[in-house]
């Protein structure tokens, strides 16, 4: 398989990972009053990455979603800069996004969450929403060009 | 090669294990899924320490690792979590039977602590197949961004395709 291929494969499955993650994230409260031991399952598989204080996250069919409102931003962000990543980065070379670029983004979910410890103020679930998309749209930048690189070098080397 | 692979495994399991324990205590998971990506980069972290940079495709790999490590790590501390995780879970169906909306019959039962668990090892297996997978993305991605913001030389990772250009 040629590298372009691997470097396509590569996008397509993650592409495809992240949007099953956040569907499960927003399907969960949908089984909540259907098959409660699948909506159970959801819910614990995403208990590790997520405190799910159900104040603080999106509700959809009645019930919470299975990560606060910030989580779903992030992988909703995820998702959107994957469906952008042919269009912005193209498949020709692997390319690290600028530390610049990665701080701006950063800069408003660490100061939103800043704030909150702090006691300074406690934002809306919107604005939660809206520091987790900025923040996550910027993560499979870095996801494609160190996974991709790794998946090159593999070959390269001659390992595996 | 493999010099340099045994390298990086020792941070691995060193940010590994630091998320996994952090990511696994009931009380400190307030910083959601950054626990993982932020051991991962902590291992990069260290593993840039050592003699040679750390490539963001090393970046990538040490955060896998580190990744798998916290699943184990998260998994076994899990364990004696297990009551504390289903009162949690308690709490939070009886919060969604109060939204008002009609919950199926058994759901108290499922949760209910007199139910009959025990550990399975099936179970824990299971458990941990899907959290390994799941932590060594969340890893890798953490490493990749460790290798960014830690590495010593430039960045910029080599294109796929194609063999290099004749030298002059």
């Amino acid at each position: 398989m040629s590298s372009r291929r691997k470097i396509l494969a590569l996008y397509g499955l993650t592409l495809a990972g992240s949007a099953l993650w956040l569907l499960a994230a927003i399907l969960a409260p949908f089984f909540a009053s259907r098959a409660p031991r699948l909506a159970a399952g959801l819910y614990a598989c995403f208990s590790p990455f997520c405190h799910q204080i159900p104040a603080r996250s999106f509700a959809l069919f009645g019930h919470p979603l299975a990560v606060c409102a910030r989580c779903t931003g992030i992988y909703a962000g995820i998702s959107a800069g994957l469906l952008a990543y042919p269009k912005i980065r193209g498949f020709a070379a692997l390319r690290l996004p600028s530390t610049r670029i990665f701080l701006l983004l950063s800069a408003p979910i660490a100061l939103d969450a800043a704030g909150y410890w702090l006691g300074l103020w406690s934002s809306g679930n919107i604005l939660r929403f809206l520091t987790g998309f900025t923040w996550g749209v910027i993560l499979p930048y870095y996801f494609m060009a160190g996974v991709g690189e790794w998946l090159l070098s593999r070959n390269a080397d001659g390992e595996f | 090669m493999s010099e340099r692979r045994d390298n990086h495994l020792k941070p691995a399991l060193i940010g590994g294990a630091a998320a996994g324990a952090l990511s696994g205590l009931p009380v400190i998971q307030c910083l959601c899924c950054l626990w993982i990506p932020a051991g991962a980069a902590f291992a990069v972290f260290l593993a840039s320490r050592s003699e040679e940079p750390v490539r963001p495709g090393d970046g990538a790999r040490i955060g896998a690792f580190a990744g798998i490590a916290a699943a184990v790590v998260h998994s076994l501390i899990n364990i004696p979590f297990q009551e504390v995780h289903l009162a949690f879970y308690r709490r939070v169906f009886e919060h969604l039977s109060e939204y008002g909306q009609a919950m199926p019959d058994g759901w108290r039962d499922f949760f209910s602590p007199q139910t009959p668990r025990g550990f399975s090892a099936i179970g824990f297996l299971l458990g941990l197949l899907i959290f390994a997978t799941i932590f060594a993305a969340f890893g890798a991605l953490g490493g990749v961004i460790g290798a960014s913001l830690f590495a010593r030389k430039s960045p910029d990772v080599r294109p796929p395709a194609g063999p290099l250009p004749p030298q002059p």
